[in-house]
């Protein structure tokens, strides 16, 4: 499903988190949103699916605007993966991925949504960790098992705020990899990414924001030296090779 | 494999249901075991004769006005407490959370001192062994009620005009029960001994005050709160991964959480306003069935108010024999009881995930 921005903002108590937002994202895009801190990535992910409600502008999701949806109607489309969760509960690995099925869940699960929970975990290579307590996990399966979560909402967007944030290099990868592999089969994946080399290299398209505002928005051209030196106030060095594009930061 | 890991799950949710049917049957038999425990001497021997018709009449009266009504009021009173109190703590993702939270005990025991004081309900009578006597327990029960329905609706207020946060609702409970705590003090000032005895009276939660009448009452405010608790169970396990979280599964966050609070202070309310506060139920018993079934409100919610209507009762039967003749009131054994429960779940639970 293509996702359509329109002109939003956002303010926090009358601090603007987001001005003058526009874009278009296609369906089966892998869209990086990437800025310094406090540029705006969480608020934007989280006015996409109605987190938060814009003060101005509109998201419309195959150009009917999300507040056109009812919250279970919209949540079978978008999904979720908080950067983290203050969980108090325990919960075995199952229950949290069954709670992804909560949109078309009234009063217990049917038949076919723990179906489909138990094919998610598998196909996530997850089987083994079904039944285990949910805080045991280390922070990269835990991730991992949000994605699965998000997935058994059979969602055609997938929103992500920082899901990398905490991950060593090799589960960063096993993430990154996995969501390519989502995106090819026509999910629409928008990620706040923190790490510019993973945004350029697993991204197709990037969306820079500053100060909430859009800085720059496109494809692998817009790594530019000057673009990144402007955007994060840094010198940068920017290497390329082949198909490759690596960003070294040079110093203050 | 998908096969496997679904047979694991099925075994996983059956172990939960079976825990659910063990409680029952420790219902029952405590049932059994509290129909034919008393001063009164009614043994199994005599439960033919009762069933037929044929025994003494006193037994009858005894057994079917006296001991059914208050097993009745102890299980569906226990029962609500704990319901409560899971259903407090899983919105308010708070382990501290319970029925009490809210300023609900504080609210209607003042509420009992105002019918006892103000409006005169408990009149200077002492009954012939010294006990102070509420001649017209009606009047305190709508008072207590009414009076606790102000905290209801003081967190009502705080969620729908200020989007109140669980920190927000757990300290306003705590400044609404000092509130009504210092008028409480402030009514006992300036009551005579007799009012005094009856205002400290009423506050012992006591199962005694059962009647088939307000057991009535009890039973349809429960059923229709538990078929509520029920069918919300989704939304508060949703609630429990956090707000926003929760919103981006469709959750509506501040209304499930308002209707949640309401009704179980309401619920509560109910069993207060007729009983007195008993306390450590609606802590306790949803703290040991979370560690035996885990925190999935959708067992959660059935197993505590089984569980709590089983240890209610209990407690209550233990109230009525361990010093027969002398009938305690169940809410000071349950604080006895509780409170050393309570202490050795939190030092058992200590390094461990469990509400960490």
């Amino acid at each position: 499903m293509k996702i359509t921005i329109q002109d939003i903002e956002f303010s926090y108590n009358g601090f603007p988190a987001l001005e003058n937002v526009n874009n278009r994202i296609e369906k089966g895009d892998f869209v990086a949103l990437v800025g310094p801190n406090g540029s705006g990535k969480s608020t934007l992910i989280k006015c996409m699916n109605g987190i938060l409600k814009v003060s101005k502008g509109t998201v419309l999701i195959d150009d009917r605007a999300i507040s056109m949806f009812s919250p279970n109607e919209l949540a079978r489309e978008i999904a979720y993966v908080p950067q983290s969760e203050n969980r108090k509960a325990v919960l075995k690995v199952f229950d949290i991925v069954l709670l992804g099925r909560k949109p078309y869940i009234n009063w217990k699960p049917a038949e076919h949504d723990l179906r489909v929970t138990s094919e998610i975990l598998n196909t996530l290579n997850l089987d083994h960790l079904a039944m285990r307590d949910f805080n045991k996990l280390s922070g990269g399966q835990q991730q991992i098992v949000y994605i699965a979560r998000a997935l058994a909402q059979e969602p055609d967007i997938l929103l992500l705020d920082e899901p990398i944030a905490n991950l060593d290099i090799r589960h960063q990868i096993e993430v990154l990899n996995l969501l390519k592999k989502l995106s090819a089969r026509g999910i629409t994946i928008v990620i706040a990414l923190h790490d510019i080399n993973m945004a350029v290299r697993y991204a197709s398209g990037i969306m820079m924001l500053r100060d909430g505002k859009v800085f720059a928005s496109g494809g692998r051209e817009i790594i530019t030296k000057q673009n990144i030196e402007n955007l994060y106030d840094i010198r940068v060095k920017i290497i390329r090779n082949d198909n490759d594009t690596f960003i070294l930061p040079e110093g203050l | 494999m998908s096969e496997q890991v679904l047979s694991q799950y099925y075994n996983f949710r059956k172990k939960r249901i079976l825990f659910i049917l063990f409680l029952l049957l420790l219902l029952f038999i405590i049932i059994i075991y509290s129909l034919f425990s008393g001063s009164a001497d009614i043994g199994l021997r005599d439960i033919y004769s009762l069933i037929t018709g044929t025994g003494q009449a006193v037994s009858r009266q005894i057994i079917y006005n006296i001991r059914l009504p208050r097993i009745a009021g102890a299980f569906l009173a226990g029962m609500a407490l704990s319901v409560s109190g899971a259903v407090i703590q899983s919105i308010l993702r708070n382990p501290l959370a319970s029925p009490f939270t809210l300023g609900i005990s504080g609210a209607s025991a003042f509420g009992a001192a105002f019918a006892i004081i103000v409006l005169g309900a408990g009149s200077s009578y002492a009954g012939s062994n010294d006990m102070a006597i509420i001649n017209n327990p009606y009047v305190v029960t709508v008072s207590a009620f009414l009076w606790s329905l102000c905290s209801v609706a003081v967190i009502i207020v705080l969620s729908k005009y200020k989007g109140a946060t669980p920190e927000i609702i757990i300290l306003s409970g705590i400044i609404i029960s000092s509130l009504f705590g210092a008028g409480i003090s402030a009514m006992q000032y300036f009551s005579d001994n007799i009012q005094l005895a009856s205002i400290v009276f009423w506050t012992f939660g006591d199962i005694g005050r059962a009647s088939w009448n307000n057991c009535l009452i009890i039973a349809v405010v429960v059923s229709l709160v538990m078929v509520f608790f029920i069918s919300q169970s989704w939304n508060y396990k949703a609630l429990q991964s956090g707000d926003e979280y929760a919103r981006s599964l469709g959750v509506n966050v501040s209304r499930v959480r308002l209707t949640g609070l309401v009704v179980a202070s309401l619920v509560t309310a109910v069993v207060v306003s007729f009983y007195g506060i008993i306390a450590f139920v609606g802590l306790v018993v949803p703290h040991i069935v979370r560690r035996i079934i885990g925190g999935d409100e959708q067992f959660l919610i059935p197993a505590s108010a089984i569980g709590g209507g089983t240890f209610l009762l209990f407690s209550d039967t233990l109230a009525r024999t361990i010093i027969s003749p002398v009938i305690l009131p169940v809410g000071i054994l349950t604080s006895f009881a509780g409170a050393p429960l309570f202490l050795f779940l939190l030092i058992k639970g200590m390094g461990k995930d469990y509400w960490t």
